[in-house]
């Protein structure tokens, strides 16, 4: 450093008066400094700990043992993890891509403006609001052998045996996607409407004058447009994909025979069914890295647009 | 200006303070139902202080309070029938439904706060002595003395590593129940109900052929129903000589011919139309019993619930132990609570361990046992339990019951029996959905359930 270097620095420092900081923002800030520290980073760094441990005695002097790498071995070798890992994958076709394109061409009917677009609009929302435990409830209540979609079916005659839609190794897994196609399509539209609304007028015009089609104007304006919107959710259908617990454990608890088994309800049963704590947490960090990576990837795959 | 500043800045302190405060009492309390309506049990932590400082104090007249954990609203009848007889000890229910029972269990353990007795199921022992949660109740055993256990009871009902850590508290055992009016339509003998595989099988087909009911109410593997392949496929099993795994635990047996027996067994009233859906999510089985939709069903020991719901049903109502495969001995799974006392209440408060101490020994009198049969209608763990007059009269649903106590079986015991539940269930569930042979399905469950015990 050089000699002028050196002396600015040393009057900078000396006319620092700490009096004239304000602390007041600091200061309000402070009790949601305390509550992250508190409920979020304490947590998770102890958990990130515990991953590379295991509980030997419960208890405030409880003894944990030190594994390394053994509990994210342990996951990532156990069969049924990639099992829960592929039908997470076929699930998030429920919670993504089938919605996702139901909720863009709902967004794109509405936004055209049709009759009763309000109406429609709050109408396809309405199961946003509904409880995932409850809407699990009333499609197990529907799907059962003895429910509305087995008496239909068998009243015009197209079965002559009630099926089992939720104990089914088959059709366990797409019953429920049922449920969540029919809860995640209004959320999906809502956000996707709002992206279509914000879309300039005046480029469409342009397209119309120079003769475009109506397929030529949605590929080459309107979905490069939405990237944004679309993306947000992408990367909200990854993260909820990965999370989704409610939607499997209500309707079928991952079976039968963990033939819907996903990864958060495995997951669950490792962490808090087995008292498995180490691998519990290990398991909790892995999904929390596939959600990452997943949704980085989405996001590159974007041109990295800004959600 | 420097006035309303200072005054924000003193809202923003007690906001927060507010907000620390209401952070640190969540912990404190149960979150859960109390018997006594108080309002919650208070809080563990809460309330052992305040015990404490009454009797530290010397004040002499304070009750000494103490909290039994339990996991059904009827198990809350023990706080009462217990303060009845005891004026300085009180105990306070505090009732959780079972998942959560236990991940707050260990919540209240890891915080120095555990309640200081616990209705803890059976299954739950060996892993809570593995993880040194549990005191050892061996010498309390002991000073005891009672010698009319039932047999299967001990060992495995209460030991883990050669030691003690819990007395039986109250037993749940499966049966089937039966409908004396349904078997009378179907040509049935109401007084015989059928005992191996194969009379079950043809009296189902009668039931079946001759009314309009469905033969059985059973739930085998749904996925829903976690437990039940024990406590309805194993008696079926061990009838049979069979066992889950080996004496050493080191090997599955559960691929071996008293399983597959039983399997079969399942699986031919299945696809005769002779049961419900044993694969259904939909855990109870007395439900379409009560309603009078099945002539039979597949219970644990507690119906005396039935004779408020369903009188007629009451009156009609025969119980029996479980089928057995010709020359085999029937069998059923003794479940239930063992009562323990978490060791940190050893450790934290002398007085404390000796009131739930004192609360345990009641729980194996003859006061305790009565409650158990006749407040809360479940089993009690001794023989005297079920001579009194109550069971005397009722002795038509009673005498299987005790049948059941002295050749039933303990459960498998094992730190991951729940773990092992999961390839168990799977294996049921794919031999009566027809995925597999009841061979193919329990052998995959054997190589699972010896990859579970492999890790130790």
């Amino acid at each position: 450093m050089s000699i002028t270097g050196l002396q600015n620095r040393i009057v900078r420092r000396l006319r620092f008066d700490r009096s004239e900081i304000d602390w007041k923002p600091y200061l309000y800030l402070l009790p949601a400094f305390v509550m992250i520290a508190v409920f979020l980073a304490y947590p998770l760094v102890d958990t990130f700990i515990l991953s590379f441990q295991e509980v030997v005695t419960l208890g405030i002097q409880g003894e944990k043992r030190w594994v390394g790498l053994a509990n994210y071995e342990a996951v990532l070798t156990d069969p049924l993890f990639w099992r829960s890992a592929k039908n997470t994958i076929i699930f998030s076709f429920g919670m993504l891509v089938i919605p996702l394109f139901l909720g863009l061409g709902l967004a794109m009917v509405i936004n055209r403006g049709i009759k009763g677009k309000s109406s429609l609009r709050a109408l396809i929302f309405v199961p946003v609001v509904v409880p995932i435990v409850v809407a699990g409830i009333v499609f197990s209540w529907i799907l059962s052998p003895n429910g509305l979609l087995n008496w239909g079916l068998t009243a015009v005659g197209l079965i002559e045996r009630p099926i089992r839609f939720l104990n089914s190794i088959e059709l366990s897994l797409p019953s429920v996607m049922l449920m969540v196609v029919w809860k995640r399509t209004g959320y999906y539209m809502v956000i996707l409407l709002a992206g279509l609304q914000g879309l300039p007028n005046d480029v469409y015009e342009a397209a119309k004058i120079m003769g475009k089609s109506r397929w030529a104007m949605f590929r080459y304006i309107t979905l490069p447009l939405l990237k944004p919107a679309i993306l947000i959710v992408v990367v909200l259908g990854i993260i909820d994909s990965l999370r989704a617990f409610a939607h499997v454990y209500v309707m079928t608890g991952g079976g039968p025979s963990n033939a819907s088994e996903i990864l958060s309800t495995h997951f669950y049963k490792v962490a808090f069914s087995y008292f498995n704590f180490g691998k519990g947490a290990a398991y909790g960090f892995i999904l929390f890295g596939m959600a990452l990576v997943l949704s980085v990837i989405a996001i590159k795959l974007s041109g990295g647009s800004e959600i | 200006m420097q006035e309303i500043e200072r005054r924000r800045l003193l809202q923003g302190i007690a906001a927060a303070g507010t907000i620390g405060l209401a952070g640190c009492g969540g912990g404190g309390g149960n979150g859960d139902g109390s018997s006594d309506g108080n309002g919650g049990t208070g809080g563990d932590g809460g309330g052992t202080g305040d015990t404490q400082t009454a009797n530290g104090g010397g004040s002499g007249s304070s009750p000494i309070q103490i909290t039994l954990r339990e996991r059904d609203d009827p198990m809350a009848a023990y706080a009462p029938a217990f303060n009845e007889g005891h004026d300085d000890i009180e105990v306070k229910a505090s009732i959780q439904p079972p998942e959560e029972k236990y991940r707050s269990l260990i919540s209240e353990i890891n915080a120095g706060n555990a309640p200081e007795v616990v209705g803890l199921d059976v299954i739950y022992l060996p892993r809570f002595v593995e993880l040194g949660a549990l005191a050892d109740l061996g010498p309390l055993y002991n000073e005891m003395g009672h010698d009319d256990y039932f047999d299967p009871l001990f060992p495995d009902f209460t030991t883990w590593n050669d030691t003690i850590h819990g007395l039986p508290f109250w037993i749940d055992c499966s049966v089937y129940v039966y409908n004396k009016a349904h078997f009378e339509e179907a040509g049935l003998d109401p007084e015989s109900p059928p005992e191996t595989f194969q009379e079950f099988l043809d009296a189902s087909r009668a039931i079946k052929e001759n009314t309009d009911y469905t033969p059985l109410a059973l739930n085998l593997a749904g996925s829903g129903s976690l437990g039940l392949e024990l406590f309805f496929f194993m008696p079926h099993v061990w009838a049979g000589g069979g066992k889950l795994f080996n004496e050493e635990m080191t090997e599955s047996l559960i691929d071996q011919q008293p399983a597959i027996d039983a399997l079969k067994f399942f699986k031919t009233m299945y696809e005769e139309d002779l049961s419900t859906d044993p694969t259904s999510n939909d855990t109870w089985t007395l439900p379409p019993f009560i309603n009078q939709s099945t002539s039979m069903a597949f219970s644990a020991g507690y119906i005396s619930h039935i004779a408020d719901q369903a009188p007629e049903v009451w009156e009609n109502m025969g119980t029996a132990m479980f089928p057995k495969p010709e020359g085999g001995t029937q069998s059923s799974f003794l479940g239930g609570n063992a009562v323990v006392i978490p060791e940190q209440i050893k450790q934290q408060s002398p007085e404390k361990f000796e009131a739930a101490k004192e609360f345990i020994r009641w729980s194996q009198s003859e006061d305790g046992m009565r409650t158990t049969v006749e407040d809360i209608g479940y089993l009690p763990p001794r023989q005297s339990g079920l001579e009194t007059d109550y069971v005397e009269e009722q002795s038509h649903l009673y005498d299987e019951f005790t049948r059941a106590m002295e050749q039933g079986h303990a459960p498998p015991m094992h730190p991951k029996i729940i773990q092992m539940q999961d390839p168990l269930n799977g294996a049921l569930a794919r031999a009566l959905l027809g995925e597999q042979t009841p061979e193919e399905a329990l052998s995959q469950a054997k190589s699972e359930i010896d990859s579970i015990l492999q890790q130790g």
